[in-house]
């Protein structure tokens, strides 16, 4: 009975947490839009390669077939590569080629795009730089705001200058298509800092830290737990007996678990582990 | 006070998060989408270079001066992603993780940068072969590794 209130007290606070790192609404910078963008650039980019490359291949092949059957005689990518290095030379079959090329190229570049916030919320890119888009009324966004948002890039990205002027003018950090579309580029904190933990997940780590109370520990302690770990978790070497409790006894003494919380000893090693790998990262300078 | 009649739950079970050194393939792949994405960033710097160059007889000072000059903007790319995220965008897609190899902290920005401007040159200036003892050491250090005490690891 105990422990399954326990368990859901735990659930409850896990979704605080979240719902706190949700409610926090923080516009974006120029330089971090700008990473997220390059980003995003490289992934689209080489999904047009790709898609060009097969769109290439296969017209290359249909236009051979069609030619073989019409019972004229040249060799099935010389007549394409030719035709399109001397356009010159006049077929509407090439001008149709490239249209459709140049069709598939900006379907894939901005299809990239709009799919990924329609559907997602982010880019690639963007997750990655930890940010999010939302529509300035907080829902989603709707298709109609992505494509806006999609058409005025020429302007901000491409030109470069009006979107960063915009970003860096206005009092919420947009861009001139997000100022047209009605959305707004936000932090999102539970993405940027997921990529952090190595020893327990996230969630685990906010549910322990939120659960018990840690002692007193001096410095050195922290260098040297934190050596042992690495060499213990990371590089799997054998400790004899006597290492591996005195660092299991370091963590018990350390923390104190609430009293309807019961935490593994083990637990209670790989959550010491994580705090002071934490530390460590909050204290390096930026 | 209540005493828990089974063993309490483990939050962390031992097989939940394996972390084991990251291999040759995989590392390869990071670093071609790393590439990808450093060619988009680079890419003005790399056309003015191209205009200034001589197309019928290059000059070697420039092509040096331009790689040299591309080669600390890819360091800088690195350290900030290592030391701030403890790894960079093509590496955190596949899950990879650049630790230290003494603490498993992330690496310092002094040490991300060395390893990958002076750590990579090296292990580049002799037939890759500082790329290719990854294939033959158990905890699959490469040279940049070595040089600086890191170690690539994977998340399972």
């Amino acid at each position: 009975m105990t422990k399954n209130t326990s368990h859901q007290n735990s659930n409850a606070l896990t979704q605080d947490a979240y719902a706190g790192v949700k409610v926090q609404i923080q516009p974006a910078t120029v330089l971090r839009r700008a990473l997220a963008y390059c980003i995003d650039l490289g992934f689209a980019g080489v999904l047009c390669y790709i898609m060009m490359f097969v769109a290439f291949i296969l017209i290359s092949g249909m236009i051979g077939f069609a030619a073989v059957e019409k019972g004229k005689d040249f060799s099935l990518p010389k007549y394409v590569t030719e035709k399109i290095m001397h356009p010159a030379a006049g077929d509407w079959l090439v001008l149709i080629v490239l249209l459709g090329m140049l069709l598939l190229l900006l379907l894939v570049n901005h299809g990239y795009f709009i799919w990924h916030e329609f559907k997602k919320g982010t880019t690639p890119g963007k997750r990655f730089m930890g940010l999010k888009v939302i529509s300035l009324d907080g829902g989603k966004l709707t298709l109609k705001q992505c494509i806006g948002r999609e058409a005025l890039r020429y302007i901000d990205c491409t030109l470069f200058i009006p979107g960063i002027l915009t970003i860096m003018l206005t009092e919420k950090k947009q861009r001139l298509g997000d100022l047209f579309a009605g959305t707004i580029v936000v932090y999102s904190r539970a993405l940027e800092n997921e990529i952090h933990y190595l020893y327990l997940s996230r969630e685990n780590f906010l549910l322990i830290e939120s659960q018990v109370s840690v002692g007193y520990y001096s410095e050195e302690d922290e260098v040297k737990c934190m050596h042992f770990a690495y060499q213990y978790l990371g590089r799997k070497i054998q400790f004899d007996q006597a290492t591996l409790e005195k660092w299991e006894n370091f963590a018990d003494a350390l923390v104190t678990a609430n009293d309807d919380f019961s935490l593994d000893p083990q637990d209670k090693f790989l959550f010491v582990a994580e705090l002071f790998r934490q530390k460590s990262i909050a204290r390096k300078p930026a | 006070m209540n005493q828990p009649l089974s063993a309490p739950p483990r939050f962390a079970s031992p097989d939940a998060k394996k972390i084991e050194p990251a291999g040759f393939g995989i590392r390869f792949l990071a670093n071609i989408i790393d590439g990808i994405i450093l060619g988009v960033m680079t890419l003005p710097i790399s056309l003015v270079f191209g205009r200034f160059q001589n197309k019928a007889h290059p000059s070697i000072k420039l092509t040096i001066l331009s790689n040299l000059i591309l080669l600390i903007l890819a360091g800088f790319y690195y350290a900030y992603f290592y030391s701030k995220k403890g790894a960079s965008p093509g590496k955190s897609m596949l899950n990879l993780r650049v630790v230290d190899f003494n603490t498993g902290t992330n690496p310092s920005f002094q040490t991300a940068f060395i390893r990958d401007t002076i750590g990579k040159l090296l292990s580049a200036v002799v037939l890759m072969g500082g790329y290719v003892i990854v294939l033959f050491r158990s905890d699959k250090r490469a040279m940049h590794d070595l040089i600086s005490d890191t170690q690539v690891i994977r998340l399972k």
